[in-house]
């Protein structure tokens, strides 16, 4: 997950100086890679005010942690970690006396997007930096933790405009008409949909529904269309870098736990701005009433017995407290066996105690651990099919040919229309980057003579060889597919000769002690009569010949050409399997 | 030093004498086609032993007249035969003659040399027959030998007749180097110099009374252009193996093609998990499906997503969809190895200690570049034991990394869904700097806890790709796997014995 921020707001948050370097490296021990995108102040030539950030750092942040998507959040831990800041982990829900705010919602939301949750957070300093650093976060826990909206959905609205309650309902897409955010005209909900940037990207969330939620207030105002858009007057949030202001923040979803750790994550950025947040009630239509925002601290239980082991030794508890603080925890209690621990509540990834214990040895720091190999007694050994491919591969390179190692996967043409097999059997990827890559190979040949394909300005005789895996659907097993080792070899030249393709099988054989008897066959890829069918006992190991000239135009060769290709299961019955 | 001879030239300098001997009897006396024979002298007068003298001499040829007299007879000789044979009449002998320009031409010599006499239409002889012949004979002694001895007048007069005539020619004339003593050029021939041993020298004892040639190299860069060759990648990738297996390591394989069950699900990745996207795990086209065939495990995995199960763990908190499990994927990461492996021995040895290793190929839709490609292999190692720490880990990593010669190595902290404490360690590439390599951790207890597995186990996926371009200092990944057979044939061998 990338954050893009100025290096000068950050250094705000952390109320001190740090060169980039000592960031770097902090940030390094905190599994955080940032990176530098400007030039020092004094090489730089000032030009006029621009809209893009000048002192540009981008950070690239783990997949598990959400909440350091916000600028002050990283100042925070970073506060922590570098200056031993004790963590604050208390953040009071307020109420206001008298006043609840409350979400109504209705019956038919529960088909389309069921939760809501709110807050209110009171007297944050909203500049046009802030504004825009809030609205990068959004985007970014929309992008990322939300999986573009379809897990959870926020809005940001102006709080005194609001008339409560509020109300989450479902409503005929006809019904629907506000100016949506960035438009200055009323638009019903279909055209939004189909005209608006925002619309148009996310239509497919709402697109299998007859009614679309709305989100409005007591007086008919709407403030949003969930998880689309906002409205341009009550959802527009105007920069002001002297007065206070209040902010309503609501966040849609499928999935309860999600929507209050969503918004949780939100408010504790605006918590970390300065602000102080309110409670917000929801009203389900059976009655329940949730309130929010949660930011009970959340309290891990972490025996210290296990700490130990996956540390490698023993810490005192003084010690482990210390480097607890640095990553944001708080010993809240704590006997001989273990501790209970409690962080911040925008904290995603707390599932076990071990997540507890990896940040401990974050706060201790990986470079400070000793690599150390256990004494451990296992046995070893080398699977059979890299002994036998080793045998193969030694027995081929003595006879002149050179190892080859292609892709496994290749051009749907080289395994069907190039080498005039229409039915050919192999899988095809979904979601294929490049047609050159689109398949995965069921044979060799084709792969060595495209091989050859590359090679045409390289001196003649080629002789090459390949061994590895190819596979072919096969319903009867779990995966759908069968896995062969394989191994074939093409020798192209001016001349060749069929016969020392069949002397190298005969000295193979013979090495082998197995019999190998020929019987002609008319392979498709070769010349008529210059095909041979390789038996052991009477199972079919593989074939050789020579490459039929209409095939070595289709892979653009000029060289006659003999192949020879093995299914070495076929050789050693015994073994089951080769992979 | 003397000069080392073959056969050829030593038969030429035995015909060399000191005294010249002109180049055609040279020819004919040696038995050697013409161009060798001449190359020959041409080399012994450039190495000093033999002397060239060339000169112009002058040689009587005959005319082509002189080759029919020389054939047919003398027009006068003739002549003389017939008036001999007793026809006296000019007339008839016109007849006889049939050539009336040659019969004028043996007149007018006849006449001339005062043999003849014509009165009243008839010829008579006026010299004595013998001296007739005599002369005759003379004349066609010339023809025969222009060049032998001749008398000047009669040289002349043949030579005004036309029958011979005056011709130059370029002689080459050759004879050994007057400042070579004989005793060097009998020892040089007597010098058995071979080219070659042969089996026939070995056997009979020859080699003992030769001398065999010097062989001259010449500095010009020239390997051989065909050779068999065992791929020098692969040949990496099995030395790494030997180390594994010094260390206690067993092999083991997954198939290529897995269900999400596997690479996924079974990892405590969630289903909407970000790297379970079109953009980092390759999906079968069409709608098949596979079987999950442990159903027991099935169940456990679907439990710990959804609330831990009976691993301690929250779970992911939502319900987990089988139809998406079944689906067929090319392997993203060899931990899916791993994930068949833990199945294997948390039924078969549960209680043994293991160390398990696979270098195997995975396949994301990445971009390709210098270090990313869309196929690569990673080398999977996984540990069990019952006290193992992260300090374990690590030390695994480094050991693999300086087995082969790599030395620079840092480590941070990382994350991955199946492990926690995730560690995420970076190689120096001696061009590329700084890389990302070596990502491990111990395995979450939602992952063991599938297996009811109870052991510890460190977990690592290396990127052997990027670990051999640091070794073998490559600076592009995809020159491991190149196209061009003559950078395959010539990649430099990894000296794993530095």
């Amino acid at each position: 997950m990338i954050l893009e921020a100025s290096f000068n707001n950050l250094k705000k948050y952390l109320k001190k100086e740090i060169t980039f370097e000592e960031l770097s490296e902090i940030l390094f021990q905190l599994k955080i890679e940032v990176e530098k995108q400007f030039v020092e102040e004094e090489e730089v030539i000032k030009e006029s005010e621009e809209e893009t950030i000048k002192d540009k750092i981008v950070f690239e942040i783990t997949q598990d942690r959400p909440d350091l998507l916000s600028l002050p959040g990283i100042a925070n831990l970073i506060n922590n970690f570098k200056w031993n800041k004790k963590p604050k982990i208390d953040y009071p829900v307020k109420k206001d006396e008298g006043k609840e705010y409350k979400i109504k919602v209705g019956e038919n939301v529960k088909e389309i997007r069921p939760y809501i949750a709110g807050a209110v957070v009171k007297n944050i300093i909203i500049s046009d930096t802030v504004l825009r650093e809030i609205m990068n976060f959004q985007e970014n826990i929309h992008k990322t933790f939300a999986r573009d909206r379809s897990k959870a959905s926020i809005g940001l609205y102006r709080f005194e405009l609001l008339k409560f309650p509020l109300h989450y309902e479902a409503k005929d897409p006809i019904e629907i008409n506000f100016e949506p955010l960035g438009f200055d005209r009323v638009m019903t909900a279909e055209m939004i949909l189909k005209e608006h940037p925002t619309g148009i990207k996310y239509a497919h969330l709402l697109k299998p529904y007859n009614k679309y939620p709305l989100f409005y207030d007591d007086s008919k105002q709407v403030l949003s269309l969930p998880p689309i858009i906002n409205s341009n007057f009550l959802g527009k949030l105007e920069p002001d870098d002297e007065i206070p202001q209040n902010v309503f923040i609501e966040v849609t979803g499928w999935d309860e736990y999600i929507v209050q750790k969503c918004l949780a994550i939100i408010v504790m950025d605006l918590l970390f701005r300065g602000g102080e947040t309110y409670e917000v009630s929801v009203e389900y239509p059976n009655g329940k009433i949730i309130k929010s925002p949660i930011l009970e601290p959340i309290a891990m239980k972490v025996s210290l017995k296990n700490l130990y082991n996956y540390f490698g030794e023993k810490l005192s508890i003084q010690k482990i407290e210390k480097l607890l603080n640095k990553v944001g925890y708080l010993i809240d209690s704590k006997n001989e066996d273990e501790i209970i621990v409690k962080t911040l509540p925008n904290r995603y990834d707390l599932m076990h105690e071990v997540d507890v214990i990896e940040d401990i040895i974050i706060a201790y720091g990986l470079q400070n651990l000793k690599p150390e190999i256990p004494k451990l007694l296992t046995k070893a050994n080398q699977h059979p099919s890299t002994q036998l491919k080793n045998t193969f591969r030694r027995i081929f390179a003595n006879l002149g040919y050179v190892e080859v190692l292609n892709y496994m996967l290749t051009d749907e043409n080289i395994l069907s229309k190039n080498i005039k097999n229409e039915n050919a059997n192999y899988f095809k990827l979904k979601n294929y980057k490049l047609e050159q890559f689109n398949v995965i190979r069921n044979d060799l040949i084709p792969i060595l003579l495209e091989y050859l394909r590359y090679n045409l300005n390289n001196p003649y005789p080629q002789k090459i060889f390949e061994i590895g895996s190819v596979i072919r659907p096969n319903p009867r097993n779990y995966n759908c597919c069968e896995e062969l080792l394989h191994i074939a070899g093409v020798v192209s030249d001016s001349r060749v000769n069929i016969n020392n393709i069949k002397n190298e099988m005969d000295l193979l054989s013979k090495l082998l002690s197995v019999n190998f008897k020929y019987i002609e066959c008319n392979n498709k890829i070769c010349f008529e009569g210059r095909s041979f069918k390789i038996m052991v006992n009477e199972r079919e190991l593989g074939y050789f010949g020579e490459i039929h000239p209409e095939i070595l135009l289709n892979f653009n060769l000029k060289m006659p050409t003999i192949v020879f290709e093995l299914e070495l299961a076929q050789l050693f019955p015994e073994f089951k399997s080769f992979i | 030093m003397l000069l080392e001879l073959n056969e050829k030239q030593k038969k030429v300098v035995r015909a060399l004498t000191r005294n010249y001997k002109d180049l055609n009897e040279l020819k004919r006396e040696i038995d050697l086609p013409e161009n060798i024979l001449e190359s020959i002298l041409a080399f012994l007068v450039e190495a000093k032993y033999a002397e060239l003298e060339q000169k112009i001499e002058k040689y009587y040829d005959l005319t082509i007249e002189g080759k029919e007299y020389y054939q047919n007879g003398l027009p006068e000789e003739n002549l003389i035969k017939i008036i001999n044979s007793g026809i006296n009449s000019i007339n008839d002998l016109k007849v006889k003659f049939k050539d009336l320009n040659l019969f004028n031409i043996a007149i007018l010599w006849a006449k001339k040399s005062k043999w003849i006499d014509i009165k009243a239409g008839k010829v008579e002889l006026i010299t004595v027959l013998a001296e007739i012949e005599k002369a005759i004979n003379n004349i066609k002694e010339v023809l025969k030998n222009p060049n032998e001895k001749h008398s000047k007048d009669l040289l002349n007069e043949l030579l005004q007749r036309k029958i011979i005539i005056e011709k130059e020619r370029k002689i080459k004339r050759f004879r050994l180097n007057s400042d070579t003593p004989d005793e060097e050029i009998k020892k040089m021939l007597e010098l058995e110099n071979r080219d070659e041993l042969t089996p026939e020298d070995i056997k009979t004892g020859n080699w003992r009374n030769y001398t065999y040639k010097k062989y001259i190299i010449t500095d010009a860069y020239n390997p051989p252009k065909y050779f068999g060759k065992t791929n020098a990648y692969l040949d990496f990738l099995n030395i790494v193996r030997e180390n594994l297996l010094a260390l206690g390591f067993e092999e083991f394989y997954s198939p290529s093609i897995d269900l999400e069950f596997y690479n996924c699900d079974i990892l405590f990745m969630p289903q909407d998990h970000v790297a379970r996207g079109i953009h980092d795990l390759f999906k079968i086209e069409g709608n098949i499906k596979g079987t999950i065939e442990n159903k027991s495990l099935l169940q456990n995995v679907k439990q710990i997503h959804l609330n831990g199960g009976n691993t301690g763990s929250t779970g992911w908190k939502y319900n987990f969809n089988d139809d998406i499990s079944r689906n067929l994927v090319l392997r993203s990461q060899t931990t899916c190895t791993s994930a068949h492996f833990l199945e294997y021995i948390s039924k078969e040895r549960p209680n043994e200690d293991v160390k398990m290793m696979c270098i195997d190929l995975n396949w994301r839709p990445d971009t390709r570049d210098r270090t990313h490609s869309f196929e690569f292999r990673q080398c999977e190692g996984i540990i069990t034991g019952d006290n193992l720490s992260i300090k374990n880990l690590l030390g695994f990593l480094t050991e693999i990394c300086h087995s082969i010669g790599i030395s620079e190595i840092k480590f941070m902290p990382g994350y991955f869904p199946f492990t926690e404490p995730s560690v995420s360690g970076y190689i120096k590439h001696p061009k590329l700097g700084w890389i990302e390599a070596l990502p491990g951790g111990i395995f979450r207890p939602e992952v063991c806890g599938a297996y009811n597995f109870k052991k510890t186990v460190l977990a690592y996926g290396i990127g052997i790709d990027r670990l051999a371009m640091a070794a073998l200092d490559i600076d592009d990944i995809r020159d491991l796997y190149s196209t061009d057979l003559e950078k395959v044939k010539n990649f430099k061998i990894y000296k794993n014995w530095r």
